[in-house]
């Protein structure tokens, strides 16, 4: 039998015509549209005039600046810890399934839900945070009254709940690491510390750049982080204001859809460039 | 390991713990605890009663228990429909042989590269041409054909051996038949994942309710809880008892089903 | 239920891979299709199951052309070497399953189930899953799912393959019981010549989609039709070299056979196995061992004569007396000469 594939039959297009009728309807043809909507003028010519007025809007740069600073700085931190903790979860320990299933909880939580438990512990007056700063004797900061704490508060959130999915993959990846290797390396009187940078970091080492691009590109859309932290606004002055949130203000609020399609575009480029490098770094890694 | 090194590694790893665990407990404590216990500085860690009030309270500030069902039926519903349409899909580009086959599959997995949010504006005119604004199908339509589910049970699929397609063919079962008598019930592990995964994306899903329902009683527990934080302003022991309505349902299903939600995101590492 | 395939082809877009095949196979009768991979023999019986379309050509079962009519419609029964067990399934159900399609009753069903079931001893394991049973338990599932729909044409693809060798042994004998048993023509696909000569009534030796040879195991054995199936059957294989024959004596080999060849003079290809050579001391032609392996009691000795190598099995012997005992012969009819060209056996008797 060739490719162990059924052929000549005609009623598969039966079979995949649901999905891709719904694709073409719900993800082909809005991905178009989005291109043509962004150079669409208000009074219908097909223009730039839209991304001129994107590019040229402090909000829209503002937004740029605060996605960039959270997925470059969320981004590495989550990861590093992930793997020091990735790592003590993978050696000979009692409990691995308990600590696992605690560390992954973060991930199935509604952003939105958690996100209001953290707004009330960030709360100037009330909240644990500012407590635990007093009781080490240390200032209240306004969290998210304090427009130049505001990127921090977001961060700090961002990274607790991306570790989850970051300790899952990396976890997975170690327990993959051949065991014949380390007993190698036991043999050849090496430390734990010297097997771990030595022998399992170069193994994992695809993964961890894997999900380096994965993580930037997901980092890239925060949204729910914010809104919920700050009640459904981008703070105070605008000083969360993120690429996704200025997408949907213009989508949602101000309902030029337009203004939304440029945002969303300015955001595929960057997420593209972030493909392209994934590509690139996994074709230098040997197309793992 | 020797001792010393052991009880680091126990402390690191208990300590991390408290800290991924300390929203949850704060938020549970303190839904429990009277107005004023919130308030307090520095705070009670734990309340005097056990304010068990505070959550009929918030159910009947807000129609929690509407939201409550309606993500509910939207999650099971959605996961229903989107179920069958991902197994026949995957049926058809695991198991057969067809024109233009690659050219359909490299183009649905190139638009797995595309942000969802490119989409939105487009979609929320589709469904409201369609006449589906403010309506709970409105609310999974646009996400029934999930290509990253199709990919990964396509991949199941293709590791079952073809001989048993033969074999039931031989045995008189039309391609259907082999579906669903033979294919499903061997491919349920992969099936739990999709339906978990989808189950947990659907009840935590807030930007497009937000966008494509306009009443309450159309509207999912995440945007009821955004409406609520805005209308109980200060008033945290209400407003965690919301947020644990939202957060727990989801947690058993996790500890219920871990292994099969760790799977799912292990084999098709995707995040979302 | 007699099956007869007539001119059939199988091409793989420009690839022809089966080339006019005829095989006539009698009611009761088990033939073995034997070959190397990729010689056809699977996609022959997957055009007799109707899984494969055949190119050109006719299959009939007893007086009904099944050319045009699908796998479920031909009555015939499919064995895999991978078992293709439904997993979910246990063991009653997966025999059940090919009644239950045909709308038999659950009843009905059942009772006939469990008669096969019986036939290949698995009564006791009826609600076990597959993965429970055993590879030689699993296989004997799928030969009684293959057989219980009264099927009149069962076919078997490497059935034995994934087994280890002791189990395969066993399991070829309760083949052909159970075979001889419902009286069901079979037709055996191996790549195995030891499980074709074990077990078949007659074998057909493919190459390239082309029958090099169809016989009963041991006039195969004795009288291959050319020097490529005499290569093909047989353990360890023959020795084939090409030589001058020369009144009747081959070039090089004049002491090892007494008598004379009844051929005339010219250059043949020589096929003489390595179980035909027998210690005589009356013999002058002697060998020294290279190396040599013990099988059992009997000792497989290299050798290089002439600057040909050969395999000769001497029997009954101690390798320490190899030394002394050197002395070899063959009896005439025990040598085999092909056409140096054709390939083809030359009859010399």
């Amino acid at each position: 039998m060739n490719n162990n594939l059924i052929k000549g039959n005609k009623s598969v297009y039966f079979y995949i015509l649901p999905a891709l009728i719904l694709i073409a309807i719900f993800t082909i043809y809005p991905i178009f549209n989005a291109f043509y909507m962004s150079f669409q003028a208000p009074n219908g010519d097909i223009n730039i005039s839209n991304y001129e007025y994107v590019l040229k809007s402090d909000m829209f740069w503002k937004g740029v600046k605060n996605t960039l600073l959270y997925a470059v700085v969320v981004t590495p931190i989550s990861i590093a810890v992930s793997l020091v903790i990735s790592y003590l979860l993978s050696l000979k320990i009692k409990f691995k399934n308990t600590f696992q299933t605690l560390y992954f909880l973060p991930y199935v939580t509604s952003t939105i839900a958690i996100g209001s438990v953290f707004a009330m512990m960030y709360h100037t007056n009330y909240g644990v945070f500012n407590a635990i700063l007093e009781a080490v004797g240390m200032k209240p900061i306004g969290w998210l009254t304090n427009p130049k704490f505001s990127m921090l508060s977001v961060i700090l959130f961002g990274i607790w709940k991306s570790l989850a999915f970051n300790i899952l993959i990396l976890f997975t990846a170690l327990q993959g690491i051949d065991e014949n290797l380390e007993k190698a390396a036991l043999v050849d009187h090496a430390s734990s510390l010297t097997i771990f940078l030595k022998v399992k970091v170069p193994q994992i080492y695809p993964v961890v750049t894997y999900l380096l691009v994965i993580d930037l590109i997901y980092n890239f859309k925060v949204y729910e982080e914010v809104v919920s932290l700050f009640k459904g606004s981008a703070g105070i002055d605008n000083s969360a204001m993120t690429m996704v949130y200025y997408i949907y203000q213009q989508f949602y609020t101000v309902q030029d859809y337009s203004l939304a399609a440029v945002g969303a575009v300015m955001l595929l480029i960057f997420v593209g460039l972030l493909t392209l490098l994934n590509k690139f770094v996994s074709k230098k890694l040997g197309g793992n | 390991m020797n001792k010393v090194q052991k009880i680091c590694i126990y402390t690191v790893l208990v300590i991390f713990a408290l800290i991924t665990l300390f929203p949850f407990i704060w938020m549970i404590l303190t839904s429990l605890k009277t107005l004023p216990e919130t308030m307090q500085m520095p705070p009670a860690v734990f309340p005097e009663t056990f304010q068990f009030g505070n959550y009929a309270e918030a159910l009947s500030r807000a129609p929690f228990v509407t939201y409550f069902f309606n993500s509910l039926i939207v999650a099971l519903l959605s996961t229903a429909f989107l179920l069958v349409v991902t197994i026949v899909s995957a049926f058809g580009f695991a198991k057969f042989d067809f024109k233009g086959k690659e050219i359909i599959f490299t183009i649905l997995l190139a638009t797995l590269m595309i942000p969802g949010e490119m989409l939105i504006m487009t979609n929320f005119n589709t469904i409201s041409k369609l006449g589906l604004y403010d309506t709970r199908v409105a609310l999974f339509l646009p996400y029934l054909a999930s290509i990253f589910y199709i990919f990964l049970v396509r991949q199941f699929f293709m590791t079952i051996p073809h001989e048993l397609y033969l074999s039931a063919k031989v045995d008189g079962s039309s391609d259907f038949q082999f579906l669903y008598k033979i294919l499903v019930p061997i491919s349920k592990p992969v099936l739990i994942t999709v339906a978990m995964l989808n189950i947990v994306a659907s009840w935590n899903s807030y930007l497009w309710p937000l966008i494509i329902t306009n009443s309450v009683d159309k509207r999912t527990l995440p945007i009821g809880l955004m409406q609520f934080t805005t209308d109980a302003g200060t008033e945290f022991n209400l407003l965690m008892a919301a947020s644990t309505i939202i957060i727990i349902p989801i947690i058993i299903l996790f500890i219920i089903s871990r292994k099969y939600i760790v799977a799912g995101l292990t084999k098709g590492s995707v995040k979302g | 239920m007699n099956v007869s395939i007539q001119n059939l082809k199988k091409c793989y877009g420009e690839t022809e891979v089966i080339s006019d095949l005829n095989l006539d196979i009698e009611s009761g009768e088990l033939v073995s299709l034997l070959g190397p991979s990729g010689c056809g023999k699977s996609t022959t019986l997957f055009m007799v199951s109707g899984l494969e379309e055949i190119t050109a050509g006719k299959i009939m079962f007893g007086d009904t052309d099944v050319t045009n009519l699908t796998a479920d419609k031909r009555d015939i029964g499919l064995v895999f070497q991978n078992y293709a067990l439904y997993p979910h399934y246990t063991v009653l159900r997966n025999v059940m399953f090919p009644l239950l399609n045909q709308k038999v009753s659950k009843q009905e069903a059942e009772e006939r189930a469990m008669e096969v079931i019986k036939a290949v001893k698995l009564e006791e394991h009826i609600n076990k899953k597959p993965g429970e049973l055993s590879g030689g338990q699993q296989q004997r599932v799928a030969i009684a799912r293959a057989i219980v729909k009264k099927t009149k044409v069962l076919l078997l693809d490497e059935p034995l393959s994934n087994l280890d060798a002791e189990l395969k042994v066993k399991t070829i004998m309760e083949i052909r019981d159970i075979q001889k048993q419902f009286n069901i023509t079979t037709i055996f696909v191996t790549h195995d010549q030891q499980e074709a000569l074990a077990v078949s009534d007659r074998i057909v030796v493919l190459d390239q989609g082309i029958i090099q040879d169809i016989g009963k195991p041991n006039d195969l054995y004795r009288k291959p039709a050319n020097s490529y199936v005499a290569n093909f059957i047989g353990s360890p294989n023959i020795n084939l070299f090409d030589a001058e024959i020369k009144d009747g004596k081959i070039a090089g080999f004049e002491s090892l056979i007494s008598g004379k060849i009844n051929i005339a003079d010219g250059k043949y290809q020589i096929g003489i196995r390595p179980e035909a050579f027998h210690i005589d001391t009356n013999s002058e032609f002697t060998i020294s061992p290279k190396t040599q392996e013990i099988l059992g009691r009997d000792i497989l000795v290299y050798s290089t004569v002439n600057d040909i190598d050969l395999r000769i099995i001497v029997r009954n012997i101690n390798e320490n007396n190899l030394e002394t005992t050197n002395t070899f012969s063959v009896n005439l009819e025990d040598v085999m000469i092909f056409d140096i060209d054709s390939k083809a056996r030359i009859d010399h008797e």
